[in-house]
Parts: C-alpha cells; sequence; structure tokens
C-alpha cells in the first residue's frame, strides 16, 4: 500500500532523487580532479624530461669546456712550440745574437697577466690587452 | 537517511573512498620495505669524484686541471663472463681475467678514469651488465714542466705531492654521492634529480707566480747541460731578488705526473731546488765576506799573497793555482781560497754563526711547497780546527740551492734576505680569496754598501774572473762560480762535484737572480767555471730574448 491508494499526502521523493544527482556530480567532480592530477603528472613528466635534457646539455658543454681547456694549455705549452717552430717553421737560434737595451723600459721585464705596472702608461696597458686577446693569450680569457 | 543508505550511490561513494584510501597508503605513505624495494630498481647512489680546483701560471694557463673520465663497471649478477675476451686490451689485466669468472655481488668496478678514446670503445661494445659513470681526472697539460713544484694526486684525486698536498684544502673536493636512475632495462641513466646538481662546482684554484716560458728555458737548457756532462742531477732556480718572487724552477731528473710509472724512479720524484743538500763551495764566498766587511775584520782595500794553499790545522787547503798578491775584491772575483782562509782567521765562530743563521741557513725558507729541506748548519761550539776555514769556502756547510739564491739575492737587493713564495694567489672553493703572496722581509743580513761593493766584486768575477763563461754582452752579469767536492762516508768521495754558478742582472740594479747547479759531471770537466757557468749564460740568453 502506498500513500497515493490511501489520499494521503506523500513526502516528496525529489530531494533523494536530488541528493543522487549530487553524488553523480561529486563522482564526477573526483574523476575529475584525478585526471587532473593524473595530467599534471604527465605535465611534471614532461617538464622533468625537458629539465632533464636541458641539464645534459650543461654537463656536455661542461665536459667540452673541460677539455677545450686542456687543449688549449696543450697549444700554450712552450716546449710544444718551441719544438713546432724548430721543426715545422725552421727556426734556428740566430748566431750573432745581440741585445739592445731601451732606456726607460727596465721595469717591464714579463708583464703580469696582462696588467702593466704603474710606470707603464695607459696605451700600453690596453695594447697589451688587445694583443693578448689577438694572440689568444689565456690571460685575455679571464 | 535510511533510504539514502539503500541508494546504490552511497555504496558506490564508500568504495570510491576506500580506493583512494587505499591509494594514499600506497601512494603517499608507503610500508618501509616496499619504498625500499621499489628505490632499488629504479635509482642507485653512487660515490662519485668531484673536480679539483685549478693550478695556473702567472699568465693564466692552466697547469694542473680536471677533466671528464669514465669508470666502469659490471654487476655480476647480470654481467656473461662470455663476453669478458671483447674487453682485451680495453681494461687492466688483473681485472679481465676476474670477470672472466663468476664473481659474487651486484657492483665490480673493472677501469678507472680511463682515456675518453679507451671509453669509447668499451661503450660501443654494448655489454649487457656492464655500467658506467661519469668523474674528474687529473691533468696536467704540460707533462713534465714543472712536476715537482705541481706535484701529483693519487686515483681519488687527493693531493701527494707538491703543490698539489700543500694547497690539497683549497683544491680538493670531497667526493659526492650522486643519485643516478635506472631505465627499465636496468641501465644506469645520468639524469638531473630535483634539489640535486649534476655538476658538483669548484672554484679553488692555485695561481704561481711561475712564468711558463721562463720554466721552459729553465727546464730544456738545465737538461742540455745534464746530458752534456753526464750528470748525476741537476737543479736551477730563477727568481726576482727584490721580492723573492720565484719565476721558475727545475730540479732533474724529473718525472711525468701524468704517468704513474716514471714514479718508480726516487730520485726522478725529488725536488733538488728544495730537498737536495749540497756544499754550495766558492758561490758561499760572497755571503761571507759580506759579514766579514761589515763587521770590519775585512776592509776592501786588504791583500793577501796567494801561494796557492795554505795550512790550517792539521789540513792543507789548496787553490786551483797560485794567485800572487790579491785585494778583497779579486778574492771574490778570482775565487781564491787561501785569500777567504786568511780573512776569516780573526772571526768569531759564534758570531758567524749567528750571521749564517740569519741568512737563512740551517732553517726552512717557508716556501709553499712541501718537502724542503733546512740544510746542515753545524753548532759554533763543533766549529774547531780547520770547520772555520772550510766553511769559509763553502764546505762542512750543507744548503739547499734555494738558500743558497735567497742569500746571494740580499747581495743583489742591499742587504735584505727576503722569504720566498711561488703562489701568487689562492681561492677557495666559493671562489674567494684565501691567500695572496707578497714580498716579505725575513732579515737585514748586511749593509746597503757592502752589498753595493760584493755586486760590483761578482761583476769582476764575470767579467775578468772565473765566470767568463757566464757572461753575456749588454746583460751585465755579476756572479759566482763554485765547484764543490761531495762529501761521502768518512771523507769526500774522489772525483765527485757539484760545481755551480749564481749570479744576477743586470748587476747594478737586478731584475733576475739565477742558480744552476750540476750534480756529479762524468764528462766535460767539473769546475763550476767549465760546467754550470755555460748553462746560465744560455739560460740568460734565451731569458733575454723573450723579456
Amino acid at each position: 500500500m502506498n500513500c497515493h491508494a490511501m489520499d494521503l499526502s506523500c513526502p516528496d521523493v525529489r530531494p533523494i532523487k536530488g541528493r543522487g544527482s549530487v553524488c553523480v556530480l561529486i563522482c564526477a567532480l573526483v574523476v575529475a580532479i584525478l585526471m587532473g592530477l593524473v595530467a599534471l603528472r604527465l605535465y611534471s613528466l614532461n617538464l622533468e624530461y625537458k629539465l632533464a635534457g636541458i641539464q645534459r646539455q650543461i654537463v656536455s658543454r661542461e665536459e667540452e669546456q673541460s677539455r677545450l681547456e686542456k687543449d688549449l694549455a696543450s697549444l700554450l705549452n712552450p716546449s710544444r712550440v718551441y719544438s713546432y717552430a724548430r721543426s715545422e717553421l725552421g727556426m734556428r737560434a740566430s748566431a750573432n745574437l745581440g741585445v739592445v737595451k731601451v732606456a726607460g723600459l727596465r721595469d717591464n721585464y714579463l708583464p703580469e697577466s696582462g696588467a702593466a705596472s704603474p710606470s707603464v702608461g695607459k696605451l700600453r696597458a690596453i695594447l697589451t690587452r688587445v694583443v693578448n686577446t689577438i694572440t689568444g693569450k689565456a690571460s685575455a680569457r679571464q | 537517511m535510511s533510504r539514502l543508505r539503500k541508494s546504490p550511490w552511497f555504496f558506490l561513494s564508500i568504495c570510491i573512498c576506500a580506493i583512494l584510501f587505499r591509494l594514499y597508503l600506497l601512494q603517499i605513505d608507503p610500508d618501509p620495505r616496499v619504498r625500499s624495494q621499489a628505490g632499488s630498481q629504479y635509482w642507485a647512489r653512487i660515490r662519485v669524484t668531484a673536480p679539483r680546483g685549478y693550478i695556473r701560471d702567472r699568465n693564466g694557463i692552466s697547469l694542473a686541471l680536471s677533466t671528464p673520465a669514465l669508470s666502469f663497471f659490471i654487476d655480476p649478477t647480470l654481467w656473461d663472463t662470455a663476453n669478458a675476451p671483447l674487453l682485451q686490451d680495453l681494461i687492466p689485466q688483473s681485472r679481465l681475467e676476474k670477470i672472466s669468472s663468476q664473481i659474487g655481488g651486484r657492483y665490480f668496478l673493472i677501469a678507472r678514469k680511463i682515456e675518453p678514446g679507451t671509453a669509447a670503445r668499451i661503450i660501443a661494445l654494448k655489454l649487457p651488465g656492464l655500467f658506467w659513470v661519469k668523474e674528474t681526472r687529473r691533468v696536467y697539460p704540460q707533462g713534465k714542466t714543472l712536476a715537482h713544484v705541481l706535484g701529483y694526486c693519487d686515483v681519488d684525486d687527493v693531493g701527494l705531492a707538491g703543490l698539489e698536498l700543500f694547497w690539497d684544502s683549497v683544491l680538493y673536493a670531497p667526493p659526492e654521492g650522486r643519485i643516478i636512475a635506472k631505465d627499465a632495462r636496468g641501465n644506469f641513466v645520468d639524469v638531473a634529480i630535483p634539489g640535486q646538481s649534476t655538476v658538483a662546482e669548484n672554484d679553488g684554484s692555485v695561481q704561481l707566480t711561475i712564468d711558463s716560458r721562463l720554466q721552459h728555458i729553465l727546464e730544456s737548457r738545465l737538461r742540455e747541460g745534464l746530458v752534456l756532462h753526464k750528470a748525476e742531477w741537476a737543479a736551477a732556480i730563477i727568481l726576482e731578488p727584490g721580492s723573492g718572487r720565484i719565476l721558475g724552477m727545475a730540479s732533474l731528473p724529473d718525472f711525468n705526473p701524468n704517468h704513474r710509472n716514471t714514479f718508480n724512479d726516487k730520485e726522478s720524484l725529488r725536488n733538488n731546488v728544495t730537498s737536495r743538500i749540497f756544499e754550495p763551495g766558492s758561490t758561499f764566498k760572497p755571503i761571507m765576506m759580506g759579514n766579514l766587511i761589515d763587521n770590519g775584520e775585512v776592509s776592501k782595500q786588504d791583500t793577501v799573497n796567494c801561494q796557492g794553499k795554505i795550512k790550517v790545522s792539521d789540513v792543507f787547503i789548496h787553490d786551483i793555482k797560485a794567485h800572487g798578491k790579491v785585494d778583497t775584491s779579486r778574492i771574490i772575483a778570482d775565487s781564491c781560497n787561501v785569500g777567504m782562509v786568511v780573512s776569516v782567521r780573526k772571526s768569531d765562530p759564534f758570531e758567524t754563526y749567528s750571521y749564517l743563521n740569519r741568512s737563512g741557513f740551517g732553517e726552512v725558507s717557508g716556501v709553499e711547497i712541501p718537502g724542503e729541506e733546512s740544510g746542515l748548519l753545524i753548532p759554533p761550539s763543533q766549529w774547531i780546527g780547520s770547520v772555520p776555514a772550510t766553511i769559509a769556502i763553502g764546505h762542512g756547510i750543507g744548503v739547499t740551492p734555494l738558500q743558497l739564491a735567497l742569500a746571494t739575492g740580499a747581495i743583489a737587493n742591499g742587504g735584505k734576505l727576503m722569504k720566498p713564495f711561488l703562489v701568487s694567489e689562492v681561492r677557495g672553493k666559493d671562489g674567494s680569496l684565501k691567500y695572496t703572496g707578497k714580498p716579505v722581509v725575513v732579515s737585514e743580513i748586511m749593509s746597503e754598501n757592502t752589498a753595493e761593493w760584493l755586486r760590483s766584486a761578482m761583476r769582476k768575477a764575470v767579467a775578468s774572473g772565473t765566470g767568463k763563461a757566464a757572461d753575456v754582452p749588454g746583460a751585465s752579469i755579476a756572479g759566482k762560480t763554485g765547484t764543490a767536492q761531495v762529501p761521502g762516508a768518512g771523507g769526500y768521495e774522489k772525483g765527485s762535484y757539484s760545481p755551480s754558478f749564481i749570479g744576477f742582472w743586470p748587476s747594478d740594479n737586478p731584475s733576475f737572480l739565477l742558480l744552476v747547479v750540476i750534480g756529479n759531471p762524468s764528462s766535460g770537466g767539473y769546475l763550476g767555471g767549465k760546467v754550470a757557468a755555460p748553462v746560465f749564460r744560455n739560460i740568460v740568453q734565451d731569458i733575454e730574448q723573450i723579456s
């Protein structure tokens, strides 16, 4: 027997139907959130992959720089330069070697790291740097 | 409410909640055993060496640096012993024999820090169970150049000798634990891990006062002298007398820090400039004369009649020839033993000992490399009989070439004993400045006037005395020859000498001081003026061309 047969006022079933819809909505929302999380995870994996790729490139460049630095140091080795000049370019020591000293330049023996002493003018310091840059001297890199 | 409980959605919600809770347990807070098991499948933590700091010369040229290298290991559970012969000649034989048979464990190192070319060949084999990891290897691009000063490291990049040892606290970077990933096939993949740098940073560096070009000249000319005279050893040092800055230091025989098989000969590992004690002979006379003049025991106008030999206590001290009547400057210029013996007769042993001690003899100089010897300076209480006389001519005292160069440097710079330094700047791992080498006056051992007079006397020794072979026209060299007998058990060894030449130029205001010692030459003479002076001249000529 139901309330309609007894002509009684029936309680409205709509609220129950409404709760069901809410549940569906909640489920859909949970699924959407989960899918969103999965999508975000995939996105972060993709970013991590890209980051790993970039860091691999950094490492690779660093290694290349180390190798180049080693090659540079080997190429600047005076022993190698001297033997190359003698064997390949035919350099010979002069038989009648003479030393000419210009007055006022005595303090300029072996200027250190391209930096001229205070007594040397600015122009000379600039020239030293330019020559170092052109000749690829190591100090030019600093 | 009861209807709600009967609704299928309610049960679905309960199920979803249960699944979410289980997911939480599995993914967010798993059992530690599960976490450990999963971790071992995908990640591995290994120890790898980080790069050491640089050592550079005064012009910034790298003398020691770390370059990438690969180390190979196998996982014995995945390794097929039948593949071992493929690694023939690529890895050490002892390791090859080991992996040719079954071994236990999960990790076995087969080759450490090998050359990139060989590494590429091993990788190309694509052997299952063979893995590799990146490390760094210490390289000395200039080979033997400055080997004794630079020193060397062990296979773990810990400094063992030379500057590598002395500045290990700055240069050495401890091994880092690197986490590496495994792919689905179990191969190690060196990938970025969040929060972990893949590149170890080390900005530590040691910059030297050494000039590679001068060093090359020094070594090549010294080697020529060593070969020409078939000598056992040789040493040379060039420095700025005014500051104590060392510009070059050569020692022979030498070794190549890149090749460990050259380390076998102990003599080749010794730095003859700082760790070899020898009797200086006549190169010591100007230093002794400086004290005698300053004390008023000898005047510059005094004369001595040299008959070629003189008896002191129970021994005769000889000269190479009778010099006749010589004044004080000619005693230096002609290297007159009799003149020196007569000059020191009245000197007080305690005062002379004190002077020699102030001149840096009998003590280490404090140069920034390990293994420096202090020399042999016997206490004045033992200066009996002929001892004071023999010390005056450079015998009965043991010095290192560095000590002799510094004391003679005092003559060149006006009387000041300088502390030597060959490191101009040291930077820590973070790039901060840790040390700066600068001129330090240790003591004033003689007056400026005496130093100036000695410079002119030493100039005479080169212009018209025993050191003519060292003269270079235009360079105005002042110097002194030395020929010392080599002491052995129970006396001096017959036919064994240490010829040397020490000089500086220009004589009026010296910029460079150079000492050359040739140990035990067996061919082409034995006198300092004949053996060491020509080597000195060749070095000066080469330096003058580039300066």
